[in-house]
């Protein structure tokens, strides 16, 4: 009975090693063809050795067998890894069908050490909240740090403390000194002061109404198919090519976000535009009554100028080469831009797409306390001795930790950018960085359209890490980056 | 010898001549150092089908040497492509 079954373990064995061999005879290159020869040969002399221990019988000759398959399981990987290893760095070539190639860059060629993939220590920037500054008791969320600079804060330093990965509504204090992850060339001027894509600019408000543009107050009919939508959802600024300066409900215009309000009948807007468009406006049903406004109506104005504001895009903005859409300026901050000047000309009403240039001036509307909070953010220092000092710091602990995580083609998050899919606010996390074909992105990310097989690089607390991996379409490769 | 354990053996002489093609065609020192630790651990299984074929387990002590040997052939041959030279020729 024992020697039939080792007969048929030696079968066995002998198809395995015949496959190695097949396998190393047909396989593309030389890496599929290492991965044929060593686990299925290893596997043979497994078998081939369990069945000479029980055709034998006998201890002496079982211990033989089994000290080869031991030697053989033990070793086989070291040689292989080592090979491998060896003719990766050779620059062997990889088959024409491969898809990706995880280690390239991975590798200092010169010296063999493997660096950390993501080079994240390169990219943190301290930065400082001076004394008296606005953003002090505002949280991490309201100070808008993330979407106005690109950066991600990965800890806040307060006192002796340190607090990972902190929530969106901790609150900052005067004195922290925030660990934050980004490029740094488009943070730091040559003054060594925190820059901001946009900057103070000046624009007189008169210059509102021109020969070519002007302003009509108009009141919202009950029966307006309007009534109930916010402006976003209407389209206004498309469907009618004006936009809205203010709301007035009752005697005073509204303080809120224009954009995401409802509107309701009996509103009066403030709108501005070329002026065939608002003559246009006359004949439509959903508007009761139409005024056109002179810019030497006075209290208007007065209102309108807490309202609106001029911004200069400086020559090193991250906002240069963006369209009005990637900016960002209106679902961040609820701003509307209601005209640009580049050079002499002032373009009214510009259309989403178009593309920002540096030096020109931005003519935006919001409410108060958002522009205030683009202006606060100019009080931040950068502390650029701090970031020797705290480059060694340990960016993982028990709570909190990094991983990446691979996006199947079934995630709800392919074809999604991360802001569409507000992934910060959903999961608690932030991502780090993008891998992608062996490429590492770590700037931009917010607009990046995710694709399948994009590695995620996520920071964060693991008890969302772990929430994480049970979502459909994430595949947590690993928690040690 | 029995037929079973002939047709055992001729299965990894054939494994054995396809391995050998793939030594002799390379095209990278690497791919041969690969096809060359296959054909060790082929000769492995070679010797103990023998040592069961001609009931003589002394044959497996080879076996013992062998996969020893083809371990640190392997290793020697990795770190040569690596380096580029032998490590004790370097300056």
């Amino acid at each position: 009975m024992a020697a039939h079954l080792s007969f048929v373990l030696f079968l066995v064995g002998m198809v395995f090693m015949l496959l190695a061999a097949v396998g190393v005879l047909r396989m593309p290159d030389l890496f599929t063809r290492m991965h044929s020869s060593t686990k299925s040969a290893t596997l043979g002399v497994g078998c081939v050795m369990l069945g000479v221990a029980l055709y034998f019988g006998d201890f002496a000759i079982a211990t033989r067998a089994f000290a080869v398959t031991v030697f053989v399981f033990l070793t086989a990987p070291v040689a292989a890894h080592m090979l491998a290893r060896a003719a990766y760095f050779c620059d062997t070539p990889l088959c024409t069908l491969t898809l990706s190639d995880d280690m390239r860059g991975c590798y200092d060629l010169r010296t063999h050490v493997l660096a950390s993939r993501y080079g994240l220590q390169e990219r943190l920037l301290v930065l400082r909240l001076p004394t008296g500054s606005a953003l002090a008791g505002k949280s991490l969320a309201e100070s808008r740090l993330g979407s106005v600079l690109g950066v991600n804060v990965v800890a806040i330093l307060r006192r002796d403390q340190t607090h990972l990965a902190p929530a969106p509504d901790t609150e900052l204090q005067v004195g922290d000194r925030l660990l934050v992850q980004g490029r740094a060339e488009q943070l730091v001027g040559a003054d060594g002061q925190c820059h901001l894509p946009l900057a103070q600019g000046d624009l007189e408000v008169e210059g509102l109404v021109s020969g070519e543009t002007g302003m009509a107050e108009v009141r919202l009919s009950p029966r307006s198919s309007l009534v109930g939508q916010t402006l976003r959802e209407s389209g206004f600024r498309q469907r009618f090519k004006v936009n809205v300066l203010a709301i007035w409900r009752g005697d005073a215009p509204r303080p809120i976000r224009l954009s995401d309000s409802a509107l309701q009948a009996g509103d009066l807007l403030l709108l501005r535009g070329p002026r065939h468009a608002l003559d246009a406006l006359r004949t439509v049903p959903d508007f009761d009554s139409f005024r056109p406004l002179l810019d030497t109506d006075v209290t208007m104005i007065h209102h309108l100028h807490q309202r609106l504001v001029a911004l200069d895009v400086p020559t090193d903005s991250t906002l240069v080469g963006k369209t009005l859409a990637e900016s960002h300026l209106g679902d961040e901050f609820g701003l509307t831009v209601l005209g640009i000047r580049r050079g002499d000309a002032v373009h009214l009403i510009p259309v989403s797409e178009e593309e920002l240039q540096a030096g020109d001036t931005l003519l935006v509307e919001g409410r108060p306390e958002d522009l205030a909070a683009l202006r606060e953010l100019e009080d931040l220092e950068v502390d650029l001795q701090a970031v020797d000092e705290l480059g060694d710091l340990e960016l993982e602990s028990e709570q909190v930790g990094l991983a990446e995580v691979r996006l199947s083609p079934q995630a709800h998050l392919v074809g999604k950018t991360l802001s569409e899919a507000h992934f910060r606010g959903v999961y608690g996390l932030s991502v780090l960085a993008v891998r992608r074909r062996g490429r590492i992105h770590r700037s931009g990310l917010r607009d990046m359209r995710l694709r399948p097989d994009d590695l995620l690089l996520v920071y964060g607390p693991r008890e969302r890490l772990r929430v994480l991996c049970d979502e459909l379409g994430f595949q947590v490769l690993t928690d040690e980056v | 010898m029995n037929t079973l354990t002939t047709i055992i053996l001729s299965g990894l002489s054939l494994a054995m001549l396809l391995a050998l093609v793939r030594l002799v065609r390379g095209p990278s020192l690497a791919d041969r150092v690969v096809a060359l630790d296959l054909m060790a651990s082929l000769a492995i299984g070679f010797m103990a089908i023998y040592a069961v074929g001609t009931e003589q387990p002394v044959f497996l002590d080879a076996a013992v040497v062998l996969a020893l040997i083809a371990f640190l052939g392997t290793v020697a041959f990795a770190r040569f492509i690596e380096e580029g030279e032998l490590p004790w020729r370097r300056t």
